[in-house]
């Protein structure tokens, strides 16, 4: 394992964040969020990133997709470098870079299952005639085949959220943002969606950046991150893994 | 189809309902709106043809007036009917005189004609409800219908006339009898105002009533089909020297033209507020559904949408409301229309109307002229103003911003 991940890091990182800040000005009071953030993500690897509530993990997460600005660092996906790119730009490149799974599903209720999953292809002006195969086959890696002309409205959280997973694996996007993409489901089906999430992205070659609350799901990832105090450590994994012996890494 | 167009479509006819209750409710408050006010405007123009035709047929097409009694006539006559654009001639005098019978006095205005001349100028015998024309001579006249039931008067009824001649021969201490005359016929010509308060006698008779000798007042003229109204009142004008003039049929009855025209008026702009006010309860359906959308709203924008065609679906969606809205309002009023005189005789019979509507409308038939520039004008308003009613909410997702939009509860 650590010797693949030695080979990888030697790539062109897929995501890379470097001295990233953020502060808030919210009636002349500022929230100091993000205090030189770096991190980087080679191809095909999954990290997470744990951190209290208010830490500023989806703010993070915003921020690198580009649906927030940043006013210190920079971001680059793929070696693209984010700051200056215009409005229109910044859209094409997000939707092909990035897909995304959240707490709560969005998903469209005026259409099925079937046209919620193919919105995200639409909406990059991408609909081919292949498009409508790939949004069945995801479904059927979802497990959701059968239910692909139902109204989303009667589906249950779990099934939803799957529904959202292939949405967001629509458009075969290098990285998947997922920001506690199990929190409104009970454990049983929390940790099947995540299995099912972790399963796909890697066969579909997406990089997962998971935002949890659960070890247990941070654990599932190559590496882990915690936010805190503005700042990403490395928890396990990366580097940092190989410098410090097990028994003193936190949460372990 | 571009993302934005489909999502507005799909907003408004979901994919297993096909219809939102929204759409539903929007399109058909636009089409009632639309439909009325087409309604409204058609009839009002069918009216107000009718009226014009009346006018017309009452007056011909073109006057030739003076301040004073014009003598030596026929020249005139003849010089303006050899013109090209002229078709027809034909003298008259009017003026008013009192109309008594029993102890019943009237005061109609009076219109002496040559009667083989005008006959052939304007359908006069059209006009006639009893007697006949050609009954007509010196000593008779024809009673306009409202008139001749008030004063009880049928054919062969004699009536006594009383002159402003005879004031003036009073001066002179002369005294003039009033001169009886039978009445000839009654017509009718469909105008109240006419009806009531004309008499038709020939010009001879007009002439000795108002001692004018060959004198006439004035000279109505027909011109042939196709001349153009306003050139050939123009070119007679500098013909004529003052105190002649010529006026067009429109200038005679100017405040009856500019009266249809202002009601039409007043009555579109009126109307319009119907589709005013179904579009305000489009904005704030809108409104609501952009308020109710903006966590989906915030993710379709993550997704790589741009925010201007997020605001360009909500735009969409009124203009497809607008343009449905119209082609369905169009459809119902020509529905309406085709079975209007079946829809007004239902609805007088179970109010027992229809005797009165009889009375006050002298035809049975509703007139409807369907005119292009109105139908033009009310659907590019409607559409205009639906549209307007997508920009509101529209607007609104512009300032959302998708960070604070995947954010809100
Ligand atoms: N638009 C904003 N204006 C002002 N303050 C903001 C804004 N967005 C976020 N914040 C603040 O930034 C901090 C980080 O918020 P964020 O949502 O990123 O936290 P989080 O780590 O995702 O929390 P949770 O685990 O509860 O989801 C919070 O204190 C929040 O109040
Ligand atoms: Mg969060």
């Amino acid at each position: 394992m650590n010797t693949s991940r030695t080979v990888s890091a030697h790539d062109l990182p897929l995501l890379e964040v470097a001295d990233l800040h953020k502060t808030f000005h919210d009636s002349g009071r500022s929230i100091h969020v993000l205090n030189g953030v770096n991190l980087s993500v080679p191809d095909g690897r999954n990290i997470s990133i744990c951190g209290q509530s208010g830490s500023g993990k989806s703010t993070f997460l915003n921020l690198i997709s580009g649906l927030e600005s940043h006013e210190q660092g920079s971001i680059r996906w793929n070696g693209l470098e984010i700051m200056g790119l215009n409005e229109r730009r910044l859209a094409r490149e997000r939707g092909r870079f990035f897909g995304f799974i959240f707490q709560a599903y969005y998903l469209v209720p005026e259409i099925n299952v079937v046209e919620n999953v193919l919105l995200a292809a639409r909406l990059l002006g991408r609909l081919r005639q292949s498009s409508r195969d790939r949004a069945v086959a995801l479904l059927e890696q979802v497990g959701l085949k059968d239910r692909m002309r139902y109204p989303v409205q009667k589906l249950s959280g779990g099934e939803r959220q799957r529904v959202a997973v292939a949405r967001a694996l629509m458009n075969e996007p290098k990285v998947i943002l997922a920001d506690e993409p199990t929190g409104n489901l009970d454990e049983n089906t929390a940790s099947e969606v995540m299995d099912l999430i972790v399963g796909i992205c890697r066969k579909q070659g997406s990089s997962l950046i998971l935002v949890t609350h659960n070890p247990l799901f941070a654990r599932m990832m190559d590496q882990e991150y915690l936010l805190h105090e503005g700042v990403l450590n490395v928890v396990r994994g990366g580097d940092y893994d190989r410098m410090i012996p097990d028994e003193f890494k936190p949460g372990m | 189809m571009p993302w934005y167009l489909y999502m507005a479509l799909k907003q408004l006819f979901p994919t297993r309902r096909g219809f939102s209750f929204f759409a539903v409710m929007s399109i058909l408050g636009v089409s009632l709106g639309v439909a009325v006010l087409i309604g409204v405007q058609s009839v009002m123009n069918g009216f107000g043809r009718e009226i014009r035709e009346s006018l017309l047929k009452i007056n011909g097409d073109i006057r030739i007036e003076s301040d004073r009694v014009i003598y030596d006539w026929e020249r005139l006559a003849d010089f303006v009917e050899e013109r090209d654009d002229v078709d027809l001639v034909s003298p008259y005098a009017h003026g008013v005189v009192m109309l008594q019978r029993g102890n019943l006095p009237l005061f109609p205005s009076v219109m002496g004609i040559d009667l083989t001349r005008e006959r052939q100028l304007l359908p006069v015998d059209e006009f006639i409800r009893q007697g006949s024309l050609d009954d007509l001579d010196d000593d008779s006249v024809l009673l306009g219908s409202v008139m001749a039931q008030r004063i009880g008067a049928t054919v062969g009824t004699s009536v006594e006339l009383y002159t402003p001649l005879m004031l003036d021969r009073l001066k002179r201490d002369e005294v003039l009898l009033p001169r009886e005359v039978t009445v000839a016929g009654i017509f009718e010509s469909g105008r109240h105002d006419v009806d009531s308060s004309t008499l038709i006698t020939s010009l001879r008779l007009m002439q000795d009533l108002y001692g004018m000798e060959d004198g006439i007042h004035g000279l109505a003229l027909r011109l042939e089909p196709g001349a153009s109204l306003g050139e050939a009142t123009l070119a007679i004008n500098e013909a004529l020297s003052s105190p002649l003039r010529a006026v067009t049929w429109l200038e005679t009855n100017r405040e009856y033209a500019y009266v249809l025209e202002f009601e039409k008026t007043m009555m579109t702009i009126i109307l319009f507020f119907i589709i005013l006010v179904a579009s305000f309860s489009i904005t704030s359906a809108l409104m609501t559904s952009v308020v109710r959308k903006t966590r989906e709203i915030g993710l379709i924008v993550a997704m790589g949408a741009r925010p201007f065609h997020v605001a360009m679906s909500y735009c969409v969606q009124g203009l497809i409301i607008g343009v449905s809205g119209t082609v369905i309002g169009i459809a119902l009023q020509a529905l309406i229309l085709h079975y209007r005189n079946e829809i007004v005789w239902t609805f007088a019979r179970l109010t027992d109307g229809r005797d009165a509507m009889l009375r006050f409308y002298q035809f049975n038939d509703i007139p409807v002229y369907y005119s292009m520039s109105d139908f033009v004008l009310v659907s590019g308003m409607t559409i205009i103003i639906c549209l307007l009613a997508g920009i509101l909410p529209a607007m609104r997702t512009l300032r959302m911003k998708p960070s604070d939009a995947l954010r809100s509860e």
